[in-house]
This record gives structure tokens, sequence and C-alpha cells, in this order.
């Protein structure tokens, strides 16, 4: 049987992921150095590091069988990939934010300007708010955007809120919050659905309450 | 009974040979359940009553300023044919068909344009055994290819139907549910069931299709979650279907599936994936559609499958062994008559004939050999004798 292949997510949500694995026994090899592609210790599985943007595509496109993802980067990518398991971590508010939390535009601007790495939530988000605003995409460093003239508000990912702070903005509304979740390729649930089932079973019996 | 004894006890279909394609491997397989190979235009009217969203179809404007697509399905096309063209001939009309259509990649998941299918539509015939002349053909279809660890997975969407009717949602909220149940979010579909005041047991019920798969232990399960008479004739269809499949041995194993609720407003009644480990994807998809054909006028049940042969093709390609052999037939020159009269008479043969136009030196001849699946070189001598140079097998 083929190695189960999991695509986790580089950055924040790695050391949690690779912890849950580890409390069911799937521990990631230690010697992996830089490696982007290694085992499990017991052959079962196949981890891939790749970008936490990449990994609904990973898990959508059948090269990883299952993934962990942020519910941030899972609402935005609109892939079509199953969502069984909401994990206890990765924890996350994604806001309106605005400069001193002045949610008003910024003089002769026929509507707000709205800066962010999340294009399709924020669209979705004021339209059903029917607030009219002009999107504009950015790859990061959101936080910049009001305070260069760029934009009025912005859409992000707020942890703590200690960088929103930091750069005098102030959340005006919460779109959601989202955790960290395992996804699954659609036809591997099926073809693999024990070992599938089982896993998310195990899984399920270490998430906090 | 369980689903390994849906398990094949007969044996292989005969290997497909090296040279043929997935489509030739089940144009063989359609033939022999006497199912007639419909063709159609690429350019296909848009006003000949089909209901497809333009926003997913390839249009052009015609001559006279009306509207054409590429055909983005078969399916639809078989079934205006049979409405149509078709009316007064008695039913059942077995048809098949084989080519690409077009659409825009816009649906999750789905990223192709061009999208080459092989199916089969049984028009005209309802109840048990068309159901399950559909499944056993998809079932041999699969084996014929020589995919390994093949399943497919069986359900029928008359169930799901049933609950939702039982749930008192809205159907914007029974959309909002079973895009929730396609994507397995039990965590979402709890908050929204109690968001829009679901009964507790239809609430119950339809948390518990998400684990309705499996042998045919999932239907007692099923049964245990509803009273709804509706809900139970759909699982009685379905048993009796995976009884009559069990008996008859199939080459593929069949999973008991009613977690699936997506095209909920196409099909009817039974619905079934083909699924290959090596494939992310469903290699087969079908089921039962009865309200399809009435678009065109004439209300008439219908069901039907569709190879996805884009995604089969690359596990297909150089698999099993040729039943004919590739012969290449050389000369010395200015034997060229005798040698084209040669390879008449051995094509009328059945062999498989190609001429060395090029008069390809002894090293080049092995290459060109390997490349092209040459299993034979037999040379034309002056006496008239063929010389065999080789046999590859």
């Amino acid at each position: 049987m083929m190695p189960l292949t999991i695509a986790l997510s580089k950055g924040r949500l790695l050391n949690p992921s690779l912890l849950l694995f580890d409390k069911i026994g799937l521990t990631a090899v230690s010697d992996r150095g830089r490696l982007l592609v290694f085992d499990s210790t017991d052959s079962r599985c196949r981890f891939l590091l790749v970008k936490p943007v990449d990994v609904p595509t990973y898990v959508e496109q059948a090269a990883a069988d299952i993934g962990i993802v942020g519910g941030d980067v899972l609402l935005e990518s609109d892939r079509d990939v199953l969502c069984p398991l909401v994990l206890g971590f990765g924890t996350c508010r994604i806001v309106v934010a605005a400069p001193g939390g002045n949610a008003r535009a910024l003089p002769g601007r026929p509507r707000r300007r709205v800066a962010t790495k999340y294009p399709r939530i924020a669209k979705r988000f004021f339209s059903e708010q029917g607030i009219p605003v002009e999107i504009i995409e950015l790859g990061g460093s959101v936080e910049l955007a009001p305070n260069t003239g760029l934009s009025d508000w912005i859409v992000d990912l707020v942890e703590t809120g200690r960088t929103l702070i930091d750069n005098g903005l102030e959340p005006i509304a919460e779109i959601t919050t989202t955790h960290a979740q395992l996804i699954v390729n659609r036809a591997s649930q099926k073809i693999r659905r024990e070992e599938i089932g089982d896993l998310i079973e195990r899984l399920s019996k270490e998430l906090p309450c | 009974m369980n689903e390994l004894s849906l398990r094949a006890n007969s044996p292989r279909s005969p290997s497909p040979p090296a040279s043929l394609s997935a489509e030739d491997v089940l144009r063989r397989l359609f033939r022999g359940w006497a199912y007639i190979e419909a063709r159609f235009d690429v350019l296909q009217p848009m006003n000949d009553g089909r209901q497809y969203d333009l926003g997913q179809t390839y249009n052009v404007a015609d001559e006279v300023g009306g509207l054409l697509s590429l055909r983005p399905d078969f399916t639809s096309l078989v079934a205006r044919e049979a409405a149509t063209m078709g009316r007064g001939i008695i039913r059942p009309l077995r048809q098949s068909y084989c080519g690409t259509a077009f659409r825009k990649p816009d649906r999750a998941g789905d990223r192709r344009r061009e999208i080459r299918q092989s199916g089969v539509e049984l028009i005209g015939a309802s109840g048990l055994l068309a159901d399950a002349e559909i499944v056993a053909l998809a079932s041999e279809g699969l084996a014929a290819l020589q995919l390994k660890d093949t399943q497919i997975h069986l359900g029928h969407v008359g169930f799901v139907h049933a609950l939702l009717r039982s749930s008192n949602l809205t159907e914007e909220g029974k959309t909002t549910v079973c895009n929730l149940l396609a994507r397995h979010d039990r965590t979402a579909l709890a908050v929204a069931l109690t968001n829009r005041g679901v009964p507790g047991k239809t609430a119950t019920a339809l948390d518990a299709v998400l684990d309705l798969v499996g042998s045919t232990a999932v239907l007692d399960r099923a049964r245990r979650l509803t009273r709804d008479s509706n809900a139970l004739r759909a699982l009685e269809q379905l048993e009796e279907l995976i009884a009559l499949l069990s008996r008859s041995e199939l080459p593929v194993p069949v999973i008991i599936d009613l977690t699936e609720v997506r095209d909920r407003s196409y099909y009817t009644g039974i619905r079934f994936e083909g699924f290959v480990p090596a494939s992310g994807f469903p290699i087969l998809r079908g089921g039962r559609y009865d309200n399809l054909v009435q678009q065109f006028g004439k209300a008439e049940p219908a069901v039907g499958c569709a190879f996805e042969i884009d995604r089969i093709a690359p596990m297909v390609a150089g698999k099993g062994t040729a039943d004919i052999e590739t012969i290449l037939l050389c000369s010395p020159a200015n034997r060229w008559a005798e040698l084209m009269m040669q390879a008449r008479a051995l094509r009328a043969q059945g062999q498989r004939i190609a001429l060395d136009v090029s008069s390809l030196p002894p090293d080049q001849l092995n290459a060109y050999r390997s490349a092209h699946g040459i299993t034979r070189v037999l040379v034309s001598e002056s006496d008239g004798t063929l010389d065999a140079k080789g046999d590859r097998r």
C-alpha cells in the first residue's frame, strides 16, 4: 500500500501539525534537515511541506491525500476538498480594520478601498453587507496600506491583534473566526476510506474538547 | 453479503492490445452490449431546449445571428436525439458516444476545458434491470481497461432527497445543507441545522448520512435513521440492485455509498462513481436521470454512465500485450508493387502491416521497431517469400 501523503503548511501551523500526528503515532523522521518531503518513522505516511496557500491545491489535485491548512486559506482558495475535521489550533479572526477604528472613507473617494490578501473573502463579505468597495489585492504587509494612503481599510488575519495596534489600526468588523482544518481529497476519501476514517477518528480524540 | 462478495469470481476480460486506446477498448465493450455509437457535431445550436448556463459553455454567433455552443456534454445530445429524431423508435434505445466535450473550467476541482468522454445511455427503460445493466457495463468497462484496484461507489439520491423533504428547510437551506454535506463539514453542518430549526431526528439523520458508506450493513443503518416511505423505498431499490449485481459476480467491487449529495437536481435514482488509486478524481460517473429527456418534449426514463478518458488514458497506455502483431514489411528496392500486394493479402488476414517506406538501415530498424511497437519484421525476398528478420515476442 502506498503511504498516505499529507501536505503540511509551512509556517505557524507546522509544529502543531507535526505534534498532532506525533500524538497518534505518526512521527516525522528527525533527520529531515531542509527536506520538503519526508516520511513518518513507520513509513505509513509521507509528509509534504508546502506554502500554506498551496495546500488546498495539492489536496484537490490529488498530489496529497490529506492536508492541514488554516481556515483563512481554505476560505480564500475555494478549492473542492472535503473538510471533515476542525483542529484545535491555529485559531485566528479575519477582521476589517481601519486607522484608529475610523470607518469613514478618505475624502474624495467615491467608495472605500480595501487592501487585503483575501480578495474572495473580502468581496463576499462586503457584497453580503451591501457595502460597495474597491478591493486591492496585496501579497503581504497589508497593515501598511492605510498608513500610506493606498487604502481606507484592510481585511486581514488577526491572531493577537498586536500587529494591528502597532500600525495604528483597530478592528471595525469581524468577518469570521477560523481554525486549522484537516482537508481530504475526494477520491482518496473513497478509495482509502478505512485508512483515512481511522486517522480522522484518532486525530479527533487528541483534540481539546 | 458484504462488499467483498461483490468481487469477481469470473475471469478478467481479455487484455486490451497495447495499441488499443482506452476509447477503442470501451467502443468494443459498448458494441458487445449492443449500444450503437451516435455522432454529434462539435457546434450545437443553443435554442434546442437544453438548459445550459451560458457562462459555462463556449459560444459563438452563427451566420444569421443565432447562438451556437461547442458541445458541453453528450448526454443531453443523446437525450435530444431520442426525444426528436428517435421519437418513433421502439424503446429502449441503446446509444453510446465517444468524443470531446467543451466546458469552461469553473466547476470546482475540474480545471479542464476539453473533456474526453466515452459513455452509454439507455433511454426509455426504468427499473431494476436497466439500472443493473448500466452498473454492470461500467464494471466490465473498468475491468476491460485493466485498471488496478478499481471500486464503484453506488448510491441512490432518493434517500437524501427524502430526508431533505422532511427537514422543513427552505430551498436555500437545502442548498446550504447539501453544500456542507458535500464538503463533509460536520462542524458547520451542525450549526446550520440548529440555526435553521431542523428537527432533532432529521438533523441526526442528515449528519449520519456522512457515515453511510461500506457494505450492505449500511442499508440497515440507513433504515434506522428514518421512517419516511420515500427514503425507505430508495433503500429497497438499492438493496435489490446490489443483490442482483452480487449474484452476477461483477469484475469490480461495488461499495454502497449514500454520502454523495452533489448534482441533486440532475440525478433521480441510482448514482455511482468509479475510482482507482492512481487517480485523485472519479474516472467514471453515472446514474439515473429521468427528468432530462422531457426537456426536449418527451418524458421518459434514462440511465447511463460516462468514462473520463483524459484520466484513464495515461493509466492504460502501454498496458497489455498486443492481440494483433504489427509487422513491418521491408523490401529491396524495385519490389514495391509486390510488397504492396503482399501487405494487402496480410491485412486481409487481419494483420496490421506497416511498410518500410524509408528503407531503414539495420541499426535504425531496431530503434524504429521499439518506438512503434513493431512485433516482427518481414523481408520480401526476390522469389516472393517473406523472410522473418526477428521476433520481439
